[in-house]
């Protein structure tokens, strides 16, 4: 699979259009619906491969896109989720810095 | 052999029937439904998810409902938020009342114009489908009003036909009903023609010479007194009388008016009369 090909599973004459926030593999017991006892198996059948992580991400962004940014009548809201995303993810990755700027000694 | 060959077949129907009733029918639209439902969703736009205070996801509210109740989300997120301040995980450093202030701003703005925009937007946005379903929705008016005008076209056609035949149906039977009323005329016609030369050929054959001249006789009496105008008299009745043909009488009459001297006295008789007893003597 070259960059920007659509996934292995997806076949047109089966799926339909390609929805980019689907996963076409086979399904798998989703994250929510899992026992505490089967997380580690659960985790041990994940693809690990970065490839299949980057699709992840782009299917959560995607996601995201159908439900937030894409629908006929979208709100303000969309904006307001993408810079607060950016502010956790800004302050996270400059924690180190920030945390010199404390004002107590003892917690 | 053939007995078993029954049996066998007996059997498998049995069995078939069975399979029939205890498995639903592969093409059944219920069948496909739990098959491939999964498989052939098409992706369709979807309504904007819903979200809280602006930007949080309804469902990560919704998600703490059956622990904690409706306040449980909030109570959580005040009890992290001073976990994370209290800890000073959160550093309220220079940045963070500039964010305030931000924030404010942003506030502020929403509140007093979100709407004003939303409704710009949305006019906007209903405009624009409009214009992008104008030729299509035209082209359906025009396809819409040329079937209205075929059917029309079609009706009227038939219309005119229907009334071409009912025409037709109401010359042809007014002619025949013509024909009916025509033919009882001219029966009746010749029927009565018949019966009156029937009836007066045997009037005629029953008159004896005898009668024949008592009736002369009475008519000649009757002119002699001057009753009747003999030129109403049947022909031949007038020849018996008077030995000459109305017209030679009227001639006559036209010749001989001048000659005659015409009486003064009011019972005297005129010149027909007088032509006439002269003629019958």
């Amino acid at each position: 699979m070259a960059l920007g090909d659509y996934p292995i599973e997806y076949d047109a004459k089966k799926h339909g259009p390609y929805d980019p926030a689907r996963y076409y593999g086979k399904a798998d017991t989703p994250l929510a619906q899992v026992k505490l006892g089967e997380l580690g198996s659960w985790l041990s059948r994940r693809n690990k491969s970065p490839q299949a992580m980057a699709a992840c991400v782009s299917r959560a962004w995607w996601r995201w896109q159908h439900k937030y940014v894409q629908p006929k009548r979208a709100g303000v809201a969309p904006i307001f989720q993408l810079i607060t995303g950016f502010m956790v993810f800004f302050y996270v990755i400059n924690y180190g810095r920030i945390s010199h700027h404390r004002n107590y000694k003892y917690h | 052999m053939l007995s078993r060959v029954g049996f066998l077949k007996g059997h498998q129907a049995k069995s078939l029937v069975y399979f029939t009733t205890k498995c639903p029918s592969t093409t059944t639209p219920d069948a496909v439904k739990t098959d491939d439902t999964s498989l052939f969703r098409r992706p369709v736009r979807q309504e904007p998810g819903k979200v809280r205070l602006g930007f949080l996801p309804e469902e990560w509210f919704t998600f703490f409902y059956k622990k904690t109740g409706v306040t449980g989300p909030y109570t959580f997120g005040v009890g992290l938020s001073t976990y994370l301040l209290s800890k000073e995980y959160y550093v309220l450093e220079h940045e963070f009342y500039n964010g305030l202030s931000l924030f404010l701003l942003c506030f502020i703005v929403v509140k007093k114009f979100g709407p004003a925009i939303a409704k710009y937007l949305d006019k906007e946005i209903d405009n624009y489908e409009t214009e992008m379903n104008s030729g299509r929705t035209n082209e359906k008016e025009m396809l819409e009003s040329q079937i209205k005008n075929e059917e029309h076209n079609q009706w009227s056609s038939e219309e005119a036909a229907y009334r071409n035949r009912l025409m037709q149906s109401y010359s042809e039977v007014k002619k025949r009903l013509d024909y009916q009323m025509e033919r009882q005329n001219v029966e009746r016609r010749i029927a009565q023609k018949h019966l009156v030369n029937w009836v007066l050929k045997n009037v005629l054959a029953s008159i004896t010479t005898e009668q024949e001249k008592q009736n002369i006789d009475k008519c000649k009496m009757k002119k002699c007194k001057g009753g009747e105008d003999p030129f109403h008299m049947r022909e031949i009745d007038f020849q018996n009388v008077f030995r000459l043909s109305r017209d030679g009488v009227r001639h006559l009459v036209e010749v001989l008016g001048p000659h005659l001297v015409s009486g003064e006295r009011s019972t005297a008789l005129s010149v027909e009369s007088k032509i006439f007893s002269a003629l019958a003597f």
